[in-house]
């Protein structure tokens, strides 16, 4: 389920920047990579900046992807088991226990991967001189950002569940009035 | 004890619904608690960065967009006019068009999803009126995609290349044959289906002009693979530039020559490529931190000497191979499958004598069977919606193509030189 049209307007634009840098990023890894080649065939020299450049943006665009996918409920599952023998019932408690498994990883990350970043901050790469904590801070980035898509699936997925138990309990009293 | 903690961790996680990477990631970190192993989580996540930092794996992304594009950009239809030039007089010759074409376009899309969806929306619903019923016209379009991931280029072989340490070189020239004989085979069903049915009896050749015409107008689709696989064997071009080179060569031929893709059209193509990109490369981080712990625990050795203890023999091995893929490829996508099993089943086949660079076109035939296999089958899916029979009724059609598919598998498996001659030749 793509969640996006129902975020907040904020949530909203954060989930379309992040699509902009995919795709502004995506182009500059094909433009970057197929010029490198050219450069490396014809001519005899590459670029020596390019693994550093295609090596950010290749950490960057995987972690803002994984929000991203978030986002649009995206992410590889297998939900045939639970959807054929799980009894009803029991299916939103346990969609609630995953939910809260993954807030707790999600947070994890982003502590450890924050700590990771920090710690690397003063080693630079060896062409353009980039902090190396600034391409692992990559993945805290994107984990925040799913963390926060994620808790809005999971805030939309309990109205939906309320709407649908509210309808299925029958009409309310107010609706014969 | 710890092996089978893992594996019941991993089972259990899954088939609750945990989104893949997520339930990889918690059958890494769990039992690090639980046995009390004292590996620091900072580590953990560091070689979850580490797992999707080879710059080598850009090539995924990129080939992802060049796929897309050739899928978006009007190919298959030009791909499925020359086939049906070429088969389309032979009875049950719309099944062959279907198989043909899904060899050719599998040869340029590298995706088994896009493969069928472009195939079978033309595809379907002709054979439906040729007289075919809906279900098996489905099935046939759900199986012969899935040979877009044996043909090369194949991002499940590029994967598995990149996490083995094996040839992607190797392993795409290796999957040349066996895409062959399972596209052979399932044009044998074919044929038996047209005659027995009379559905579809065949007619007069087309002639050699027409056929000629038909070629020409998707040459420049058809060139691509040739053009890939010739710059990565004569070592002009690495994987990773020659997934560049296809992705140039793709606008080229969408863009410039066909006009079927709009320019306009190109960031929503890059986000999407990207998006489904992330999510396999995420996947392929956690399955690096899985892969650390189960080395650091040995558990390949166990592996080993677990099969050992039941027989030392290659055959066997191959054979419970076969058995686990077939039973994780039910609920399982092939990337994540390759990925959980490349670590585990690469040491012990090397201790076994077994070619890693054909235990890695076993594995993508085995992913390959589990994609048109119920309950949690892609191409299944895609043919369904498309021909909107249910899964199960296809599934119950697609009884003959099961029985060739495991023995096209069962070929591939037990005669090395369905994919090896290629690359001694080669090598």
């Amino acid at each position: 389920m793509d969640y996006r049209a129902r975020y907040p307007a904020p949530l909203r634009y954060l989930s379309a920047g992040i699509d902009g840098l995919l795709a502004i990023g995506g182009l500059a890894i094909v433009v970057i990579v197929f010029v490198n080649a050219v450069l490396r065939g014809t001519a005899g020299f590459d670029l020596a900046w390019s693994l550093e450049v295609v090596g950010f943006l290749l950490l960057w665009l995987t972690f803002l992807g994984c929000a991203a996918a978030c986002a649009r409920g995206a992410h590889m599952r297998v939900t045939e088991i639970v959807a054929q023998l799980v009894p009803v019932k029991l299916q939103r408690p346990l969609a609630v226990a995953i939910d809260g498994i993954v807030v707790v990883l999600l947070c994890s990350m982003i502590i450890q991967g924050t700590n990771i970043s920090l710690h690397t901050w003063a080693q630079l790469t060896t062409v353009l001189y980039w902090p190396v904590g600034l391409h692992y801070a990559s993945m805290p980035a994107g984990m925040a950002a799913t963390l926060l898509f994620h808790l809005f699936n999971f805030v939309i997925d309990l109205r939906d569940h309320k709407v649908a138990a509210k309808d299925a309990a029958g009409p309310d009293w107010e609706d014969f009035e | 004890m710890i092996l089978l903690f893992v594996c019941a961790l991993f089972l259990i996680t899954v088939f609750l619904g945990v989104p893949l990477v997520w339930a990889i990631l918690i059958t890494a970190v769990v039992p690090i608690f639980v046995f009390d192993l004292g590996y620091p989580l900072q580590a953990v996540y560091l070689n979850f960065i580490g797992g999707v930092e080879p710059i080598h794996f850009i090539a995924i992304p990129l080939f992802i967009v060049a796929g897309e594009m050739m899928s978006r950009g009007g190919v298959g239809q030009r791909i499925i006019d020359f086939a049906r030039a070429a088969f389309g007089f032979l009875p049950g010759g719309l099944g062959f068009v279907v198989v043909g074409a899904s060899m050719l376009f599998g040869g340029i899309s590298g995706s088994a999803i896009a493969d069928s969806a472009a195939i079978g929306s033309v595809m379907i619903p002709n054979m439906a009126k040729q007289g075919y019923s809906r279900a098996f016209a489905g099935g046939l379009v759900a199986a012969a995609g899935t040979i877009g991931i044996i043909i090369p280029p194949s991002i499940p072989m590029l994967i598995y290349g990149f996490v083995g340490n094996v040839s992607v070189a190797d392993l795409f020239i290796a999957g040349m044959v066996p895409g062959l004989i399972f596209g052979l085979f399932f044009m044998a069903v074919c044929y038996h289906i047209g005659k027995k049915t009379q559905c579809d009896p065949g007619g007069q050749a087309v002639s050699g002009r027409e056929l000629w015409r038909a070629f020409i107008a998707s040459a420049p689709a058809l060139l691509m693979p040739v053009l890939i696989l010739g710059g990565i064997f004569s070592g002009f071009m690495t994987p990773t530039e020659a997934a560049a080179f296809a992705v140039v060569y793709g606008f080229f031929v969408t863009v410039v020559l066909y006009r079927d893709f709009k320019l306009r059209d190109l960031p929503k193509l890059l986000i999407d490529s990207f998006v489904t990109s992330a999510i396999v490369m995420v996947v392929i981080g956690a399955t690096s931190v899985l892969g650390w712990l189960i080395t650091l625990e040995q558990m390949p050795q166990i592996l080993v000497d677990f099969v050992q203890s039941v027989s030392s023999d290659q055959f066997t091995f191959l054979l419970l191979v076969n058995v686990v893929l077939l039973i994780l490829g039910l609920v399982l996508d092939p990337v994540p499958a390759i990925l959980l099993t490349a670590p585990l089943f690469i040491p012990t086949a090397t201790s076994f004598g077994v070619d890693p660079v054909h235990l890695g076109v076993i594995m993508t035939c085995n992913v390959a069977v589990g994609l048109f296999t119920p309950p949690v089958g892609a191409t299944l899916y895609v043919a369904s919606r498309i021909s909107g029979v249910g899964v199960i009724t296809i599934a119950r059609s697609m009884l003959p193509l099961y029985l060739v598919a495991i023995c096209a598998l069962m070929l591939v498996t037990y005669v090395p030189a369905t994919s090896m001659t290629m690359v001694e030749l080669f090598r």
